[in-house]
């Protein structure tokens, strides 16, 4: 039994998939009997320069012992929570701050060629380098997170998918007539060129989101987008869903949208497939395309709302190639160990540190 | 001499951009003579090159500092990175295009860089506001202009628009160094000039512009059409939906002699050259360029067709045939096939080939670009050593505005400790 301490990231009022990671490792370390206790510390990513003050607070944080405990491990997961210091650190990467790194010079960074800005942006790489090299265990959510931290920080280290955060509860029901979308409501995910795409779906499919906004104006945007195209009674938001409810809606969905730009891993895909629901990604939709097969277990389209809408179109038009690519998705998961399993091989990975493979198993 | 070079590389696309193009024909013979090291926006290598992603090229300075930065820059998304690198560290800048149809990438939409090349002019000035927004007087780029330590140009319109309109310049009040470098061209193409391929029944006419109204293909085609059987066309597109929108335009004007290839590239054209009797260059835009293509047709000795406009203009007038684009475009580019087909003009393809060879030969323009660098490398030190200075002040400012902003809500030295420890202070 060990002293562990998660660190975690927390976006005050935002709940994405770092929570539900959190959540999940506390929950299967605690079950093979660790003391476990989470440490998060809130992210503000504007102003850019406070990205410094915050990574430097995790530096000051002292993890070596609390109340006559000892840590025995910390287990650092996005930045900047791997800033902090402890001798048996072991790195579990979501994703580094991405506007500095794959998303630099796209929409989705803030960063200019102020001369500013590229000093900011060579400390943080700096601060990154140093502290993830720190690390006694590198490991990352995919292929793609240790893919990027490869080529831009050259150090290499092991994947790790998370397992299911609902284990083995998903169902598959009969297809109704709508798209599921489901995470968070910003411009990275895109699910605004799904809405963009029902004008040339068949009239009869409708789209339902689940996920709640985390960027100023962009429930403005997207409704902008349903009054131009009239699209009223064929979209519904549906916030922030119960687990029970999230079950059902992906078990009588048609199929599932998830083409968000690079994403890191993807927790919507798996889920999609643990549900026997083929999944629409993107040719640029990044660790989705690690699990997402076009024509096997899904489709895979030009990251235009046009090509969304002909990918739609061909399930609608042939539920039981839909049903059999939902299949196939379901026969992966199965396949992978994600359900249940793969915890296993997560938790004595990252407890690597520790000298021992014990986790506590009964 | 240590080089970064900047470029969209040629992967196996089958439309290579003239940036990629350009690197494959002078880099073989510039290895020769320089330690050079590559940089673009992937991981994947290039032949046997040391290759990075642009990002890492900071990094790589800081350990092993390079003596000059050269960035190939072109209209396209595919070359927003070597734009927005090229006020990050200056250095060389080849200008394949001056006039770009866009900002750049969307975070320069944010760029201060009137006030930065200002600052680096006069440090006494201020830094910029945050919040500003990019403003530029027109689409010629002022401000890969502006940040350029040399400029190279490889049209000479271009070169002569960047000497009239460039005015706020890293090297202030002193215009730096330009140059007009023409595209290299593989010397082979010239031996084309010296065969005579048996004369077929038709003339072989070649072609690779895009389907668009600048390209004219909407006066080529009724033209050729009037030709009948004397002509075949052979035309040269880029992806599917171009050879179907020029699909189209053959049938709107009912021509039935015509092969549609896709895939247009330099490589492929070179293929064309070897069967064809007469090319088609016209352009008639402020944007892009012939490119090589018109290059490695005049290396090849062939009668071409140009455009009496921009880039085109400065030909020499007895070396190709100048269409004047408008109202009588179509008479003209006929009148022009005719006389080339009937002999009514005096045409010698060696001394085409001989102008473009004395132009365009790669190991020569590699030549003249080595000589760029050198000759550049003494004022390029002395650049780059002032923007380094810049770039502390900046990292200064950055911590300043930090720390000062600690200072006000806890006064502590406590962040400052830990700024020291990860080596930012």
């Amino acid at each position: 039994m060990a002293n562990i301490l998660i660190l975690g990231v927390k976006i005050p009022f935002v709940r994405g998939g770092q929570d539900v990671l959190v959540q999940s490792l506390a929950r299967e370390l605690i079950k093979r009997n660790h003391e476990v206790d989470v440490v998060e510390l809130p992210l503000a990513v504007l102003p850019k320069e406070r990205l410094l003050t915050q990574a430097a607070l995790w530096r000051l944080l002292d993890l070596d012992n609390f109340a006559g405990k000892k840590v025995d491990l910390v287990i650092a997961t996005k930045f900047p929570s791997y800033y902090a210091r402890h001798p048996r650190k072991s790195l579990w990467l979501v994703h580094q701050h991405r506007a500095i790194y794959d998303l630099f010079g796209t929409r989705y960074s803030d960063f200019s060629d102020d001369p500013r800005d590229e000093a900011l942006r060579r400390m943080l790489i700096e601060g990154d380098n140093r502290c993830i090299a720190e690390c006694a265990y590198v490991s990352g959510i995919s292929e793609n997170v240790m893919r990027r931290l490869e080529h831009y920080n050259g150090i290499k280290g092991q994947t790790l998918y998370p397992p299911l955060p609902l284990g083995g509860r998903y169902r598959n029901g009969p297809a109704g007539d709508y798209i599921l979308s489901v995470g968070r409501l910003c411009a990275i995910k895109r699910v605004d060129m799904m809405i963009k795409a029902l004008p040339v779906i068949h009239n009869i499919i409708k789209l339902k989101i689940a996920g709640t906004p985390d960027e100023p104006g962009i429930m403005e945007y997207f409704k902008n987008e349903i009054d131009k195209h009239h699209l009223w009674e064929r979209v519904e938001f549906l916030g922030r869903v119960s687990d029970e409810e999230l079950l059902d809606l992906y078990a009588n969905a048609l199929a599932v949208f998830y083409a968000p730009h690079n994403e890191d891993y993807g927790y919507v895909t798996l889920e999609a497939f643990a549900s026997a629901k083929p999944v629409i990604a993107a040719s640029d939709s990044g660790g989705v395309l690690e699990f997402v097969r076009h024509e096997e277990n899904g489709l895979v389209a030009e990251p235009t709302s046009d090509a969304v809408g002909r990918a739609v179109n061909r399930l609608v038009e042939n539920r039981d190639w839909a049903r059999k690519l939902g299949e196939n998705g379901r026969e992966l998961i199965s396949r992978s160990g994600l359900e249940s399993t793969g915890w296993d091989t997560v938790v004595s990975a990252l407890l690597s540190p520790l000298g021992t493979a014990k986790d506590g198993l009964p | 001499m240590r080089i970064a070079w900047f470029s969209v590389l040629n992967s196996g696309m089958s439309t290579p951009s003239p940036a990629a193009y350009f690197s494959d024909q002078v880099l073989e013979f510039l290895k020769e003579r320089f330690e050079i090291e590559l940089f673009h926006d992937s991981f994947a290598r290039y032949r046997d090159f040391p290759t990075y992603h642009y990002l890492c090229a900071a990094k790589r300075h800081k350990e092993k500092p390079y003596d000059l930065f050269f960035y190939q820059l072109e209209d396209g998304k595919a070359s927003y990175f070597t734009r927005f690198h090229s006020a990050l560290i200056p250095g060389v800048v080849l200008f394949h295009d001056f006039i770009l149809s866009d900002f750049g990438p969307e975070p320069l939409l944010n760029s201060p860089w009137q006030q930065i090349l200002s600052k680096f002019n006069n440090p006494a000035l201020p830094w910029p506001d945050r919040r500003g927004h990019f403003k530029q007087k027109g689409p010629q780029a002022y401000r890969e202009g502006g940040f350029s330590a040399a400029a190279v140009f490889s049209s000479e319109r271009d070169h002569a628009e960047y000497k009239r309109l460039i005015e706020l310049r890293l090297t202030g009040f002193k215009q730096p160094r330009s140059f007009f470098l023409p595209y290299p061209v593989a010397a082979k193409l010239s031996e084309l000039s010296q065969t005579r391929r048996p004369r077929q029944k038709a003339w072989e006419i070649i072609y690779c512009g895009t389907p668009r109204i600048e390209h004219r293909a909407h006066k080529l085609l009724p033209a050729l059409k009037e030709l009948g059987s004397k002509v075949k066309l052979t035309w040269l597109l880029g992806d599917e939906t171009e050879k179907q929108a020029a699909g189209e335009l053959l049938n709107e004007f009912e021509l039935k002699e015509c092969n549609l290839l896709s895939g247009r590239s330099p490589q492929s054209w070179a293929g064309l050259l070897t069967k064809a009797d007469i090319a088609l260059h016209p352009l008639f835009s402020a944007y892009g360029q012939p490119g090589p293509y018109l290059a490695m047709s005049l290396m090849a000795g062939l009668p071409c067709i140009v455009s009496r406009f921009g880039a085109t203009d400065y030909l020499p007038e007895e070396l190709v045939f100048k269409i004047t684009p408008g109202e009588g475009e179509v008479m003209e580019i006929k009148s022009a096939l005719t006389a080339i087909i009937e002999d009514a003009v005096h045409f010698c393809p060696q001394a085409v080939s001989a102008y473009a060879y004395e132009r365009h030969e790669a190991k020569k323009t590699a030549g003249e670009l080595a000589w760029i660098f050198e000759s550049s490398r003494a004022e390029l030190r002395l650049l780059l050593d002032k923007w380094a200075g810049f770039e502390a002040s900046a990292r200064c400012s950055v911590l300043e505005e930090v720390c000062a902003g600690i200072e006000k809500e806890a006064p502590s030295r406590v962040l400052k400790d830990a700024f020291k420890e990860l080596g930012w202070l």
